[in-house]
């Protein structure tokens, strides 16, 4: 085409017009600058936006059903409290679903209904209308749904105190963590939960292992004044069922360093070592790893005052010999010998040692660590060792940890134990000091006729997840179904609206408001919708202001780049202008060999075009590179900068990676759309030429 | 349909003022008729508005008032390109060719803003050669424009403004930047072209030489077109 071919003629830079050329190469970097740092910042947002309302959902769930204040007025409710079949007591929806009976009042038995309720709601075959199991039917009647599944949800509160005991400096000290907390069943069926999950840390099967060891018994009191240790026909029955389900392959010495016991001294092998001295006389010897690590301790050690120098430890036929600034000295044995903290040993458990030990200290390991080129192996004692790497065994259906099943389908939840009912705590508690395998209570109030009793129940960590930003998140504690049934029916909480009710859960986001309108449609056809409020995860009173917020940041921030790309995009113009002036005496020659007018427009318009496309595209494919490195690139900020630039607790601990598509597309067609307009009044300026103008002031 | 006369330009009353910053009248009531093969040389003083009134001729200029008729077809703001591509050539002083094209892109370009076929072996393509060996550029057709002298600029310029098979050439001063044997050449040239192939040709000239050559000689005096004798042009 003519005039395309033009266009890319000009385009081209020259030597001669060379202010041209670095006006249009700055134009478009400028272009792919702005294109690259919107698509990057909404595909990092959106992408952190999606993990954010999967943590929502994976709480709550993408459409709940809860019951309005007409249901807890409605016959149907009422009804249990004056029926001896339900024992005098209201039902959960839960209970309500497993129901055989849908009226559970005897006339004949039970007391009279009283004049103040309202009328039972009753459908055309004079019964009445089974509210939840309507629900139910509607809810898990929807169809082309994927993934559909429907079941009911407690909300709860509850005061937690968590008993955290610690070694520190050898001493075992008792702290103690008090939280008022929310507590909910969950699902744990989905896959968001499981990866919401947080896998156990190796601090987590430490503190698990050290546990069995302590007696829960005194575990309610308020504060227990000693730590008892179980008796050890207790202790190795839990000792075996902790290593049925957990192996432990690596150990580690602790922080400060390990003894390394005569009997694992190597016979033959010569080691750089820092020797602590009194006087001139070695004290200790620490062995590192490197040499690097050896420079480290002799400066942490004069940090600590102490008197630290470069020694030479050589052990030929099990004799050692230290050199110490040039002097001999025979390595007599009451001179302990300290593996460096963090020397990892590889481990394996000697099972033998589970019926021995008294305590789980006393546990035996085959051990083996390669010190400075020379292997030093043999069996050692727990002791002070801790736990480097450990792992749930496949298989196994005693954890007492929580994990994803490994489909990654949903998580599995450890049944009762006799620490108490197994807990998920939002990863906040882990930042503050807790560890799986931590015990405590839930104390809860528990209303009497006469009283209000304080009720406690015994509950253990057995793992942590990730809430994400959902604002109760911090506090939100997630447990089995009968124990937050349990104190939800003790504390009279029922009418609080939000506490029970109908999770909703399928695959498809994008699903809810189909959903929604269903469900709404089918209580009404049923004509119990004035008992059921249907909403979806952006309604709820908790994630309701936290949605409104992420909309309205998306809307500002969209607002913001369609004025950067303005901004960015507006150097075309000037960058055209100063073209049309450059080519004016060939617009002249074109126009006097018959060119139209429409044709010089449309000339300039596609430079305008054109650049504005190089740019975007040029934006983009830089973009598609930085979101495929983005961890890297981050990381490598981070490093320079000395902290952490995306706070994991909000942001994860990678950032997202793909590709935002409504980015893309925002991107793609604002650029196009105002370079475009960019163009328009230059290319029509060009199009005003005179050509007897041009050419007569030749 | 057929054409009854053989007037391929015919001006009638063209009047052209400017208003900037005085009303200044440069063409008042302008007559031209301008026969299929006739040369015709437009004279006159520098300033007396010979240039404009080409321009007015070729259409790149409009007039404010009368009437242009080209090849019987009425020159209106709408079919001005058209007829600018098909039957008009021009040639200038400054020969205005299109630097970064070679020779050969040169006189295609009429072509391309046709909207012709200018690939390689094309009619296009082998015409553009032909008229540039006609021209005496044989050897230059892929040189760029740059790198020709004046004279070679200016034969690729005939044989651009020939390219279209126009009806009218239109020159403004040809030969102005030439020095005298080239513009000799130049002349000659045009000449041939103009007789040959039976194109009018309209020059505007200071050089009585070139003008001799032509059939017809106007002078533009007090706004006007004068016949001239050929005694006239040496007085």
């Amino acid at each position: 085409m003519f005039e395309l071919s033009i266009a890319f003629k000009y385009l081209v830079p020259r030597w001669r017009q060379l202010s041209v050329s670095i006006i249009s190469l700055i134009s478009t970097l400028v272009i792919a600058l702005v294109v690259w740092l919107i698509v990057v910042f909404f595909s990092v947002k959106d992408g952190l936006e999606g993990s954010w309302i999967e943590k929502i959902i994976a709480l709550t769930a993408p459409v709940r059903m809860t019951p309005t204040e007409q249901y807890y007025h409605s016959h149907y409710y009422l009804a249990d409290t004056i029926s001896a079949a339900s024992d005098y007591t209201p039902k959960t929806i839960g209970e309500k679903f497993a129901a055989t009976k849908t009226n559970p009042h005897d006339i004949s038995s039970d007391e009279e209904i009283p004049k103040t309720w309202p009328s039972a709601d009753i459908d055309e075959k004079g019964q009445l209308k089974d509210l939840v199991k309507i629900a139910f039917n509607a809810a898990n009647n929807l169809t082309g749904i994927k993934g559909l599944a429907v079941s009911s949800y407690e909300t709860t509160f509850a005061n937690l105190r968590l008993r955290l005991l610690r070694n520190t400096q050898h001493q075992p000290s008792q702290q103690f963590m008090d939280n008022a907390s929310f507590l909910g069943t969950f699902d744990a069926n989905t896959p968001a939960m499981a990866r919401a999950l947080i896998p156990p840390t190796a601090k987590g099967f430490n503190n698990l292992l050290h546990m069995q060891g302590i007696s829960s018994d005194n575990i309610q009191e308020d504060s227990p004044s000693s730590i008892y240790q179980i008796n050890t026909a207790v202790l190795h029955s839990r000792l075996e069922s902790f290593f049925q389900s957990i192996s432990i392959s690596a150990l580690k010495a602790p922080v400060e360093g390990w003894r390394l016991p005569r009997h694992l001294m190597p016979t033959n092998g010569t080691f750089a070592v820092c020797a602590i001295l009194k006087g001139d006389k070695p004290i200790k010897l620490i062995l590192p790893q490197s040499a690097y690590q050896l420079a480290q301790l002799i400066d942490q050690q004069k940090i600590n005052g102490l008197n630290a120098v470069v020694a030479e430890l050589t052990i030929k036929d099990s004799i050692g010999t230290v050199v110490i600034n040039g002097k001999d000295s025979l390595l007599s044995s009451w001179i302990p010998v300290i593996i460096a903290a963090d020397t990892i040993l590889k481990a394996d458990l000697i099972e033998k040692s589970l019926e021995s030990a008294k305590q789980p200290k006393e546990l035996k390991f085959d051990v083996s660590t390669t010190i400075q080129g020379v292997t030093i192996k043999g069996i050692a004692t727990l002791g002070t060792l801790e736990i480097a790497e450990a792992s749930l065994k496949p298989g196994n259906t005693s954890s007492p940890i929580a994990y994803a099943s490994a489909d990654m389908k949903g998580i599995v939840l450890p049944q009762d134990s006799i620490f108490g009912d197994p807990i998920l705590l939002p990863r906040g508690f882990q930042e503050n000091g807790a560890a799986i395998g931590d015990q405590g209570y839930l104390s809860y109030y528990s209303p009497t006729p006469s009283s209000v009793q304080e009720q406690r129940t015994s509950v253990y960590v057995a793992g942590f997840y990730d809430p994400g930003i959902i604002p109760i998140g911090g506090k939100f504690i997630l447990a089995g179904r009968e124990l937050v049934s349990l104190i939800r029916s003790s504390s009279h909480q029922e009418e609080a609206y939000f506490s029970n009710g109908i999770n909703i859960r399928f695959d498809n986001l994008t699903d809810v408001y189909k959903v929604k309108a269903e469900l709404q449609k089918a209580l009404q056809d049923a004509g119990v919708a004035q008992y059921w409020k249907i909403s979806t995860y952006q309604e709820y009173e908790f994630t309701k202001d936290i949605i409104q917020q992420l909309q309205s940041e998306k809307n500002l921030f969209s607002l913001i780049s369609l004025v950067i790309i303005v901004v960015a995009c507006s150097n075309i113009i000037s960058m055209l202008i100063i073209l049309v002036n450059d080519k004016k005496l060939e617009i002249g020659i074109l126009r006097s060999m018959g060119t139209t007018s429409g044709s010089i427009a449309t000339i300039f318009g596609i430079c305008g075009m054109v650049m504005g496309a190089a740019g975007s595209l040029l934006g983009i494919l830089v973009a598609v590179l930085t979101l495929h490195y983005i961890n890297e690139l981050v990381g490598l900020v981070s490093r320079l900068q000395g902290y952490d630039l995306f706070n994991p607790v909000f942001y994860g601990n990678t950032l997202p990676t793909a590709l935002s598509m409504e980015a893309l597309t925002f991107v793609v067609i604002t650029t196009a759309f105002i370079s475009l307009l960019a163009g328009i009044v230059p290319a029509v300026k060009a199009s005003m030429m005179r050509p007897s103008a041009i050419l007569r002031a030749e | 349909m057929k054409k009854n006369t053989d007037i391929i330009l015919h001006a009638k009353k063209i009047k052209k003022a400017f208003y900037n910053p005085v009303h200044i009248k440069i063409l008042d009531d302008v007559e031209l008729t301008v026969r299929r093969g006739e040369t015709v040389a437009i004279m006159g003083r520098s300033g007396e508005g010979k240039s404009t009134l080409l321009q007015v001729l070729g259409t790149l200029d409009t007039p404010c008032s009368g009437e242009l008729i080209i090849d019987d077809i009425n020159v209106t703001a709408f079919n001005k390109s058209h007829i600018r591509n098909q039957k008009l050539g021009f040639i200038f002083q400054s020969f205005h060719l299109l630097d970064d094209y070679s020779a050969l892109e040169n006189v295609l370009m009429p072509a391309r803003i046709a909207r012709k076929n200018v690939s390689k072996g094309s009619v296009a393509y082998t015409r553009a050669c032909d008229l540039l060996i006609e021209v005496g550029l044989g050897d230059r057709i892929n040189f760029n424009t740059k790198l020709l002298s004046g004279g070679e600029k200016q034969r690729a310029a005939i044989a651009r403004s020939l390219f279209n098979n126009p009806d009218i050439i239109l020159a403004d001063e040809p030969s102005g930047n030439l020095d005298k044997e080239t513009a000799r050449q130049i002349h000659h040239l045009l000449m041939n072209f103009a007789n040959t192939q039976g194109k009018a040709l309209i020059i505007v000239t200071h050089d009585p030489e070139l003008a001799q050559l032509c059939n017809t000689r106007y002078r533009l005096q007090d706004k006007q077109l004068v016949l001239q004798t050929l005694c006239d042009l040496f007085l």
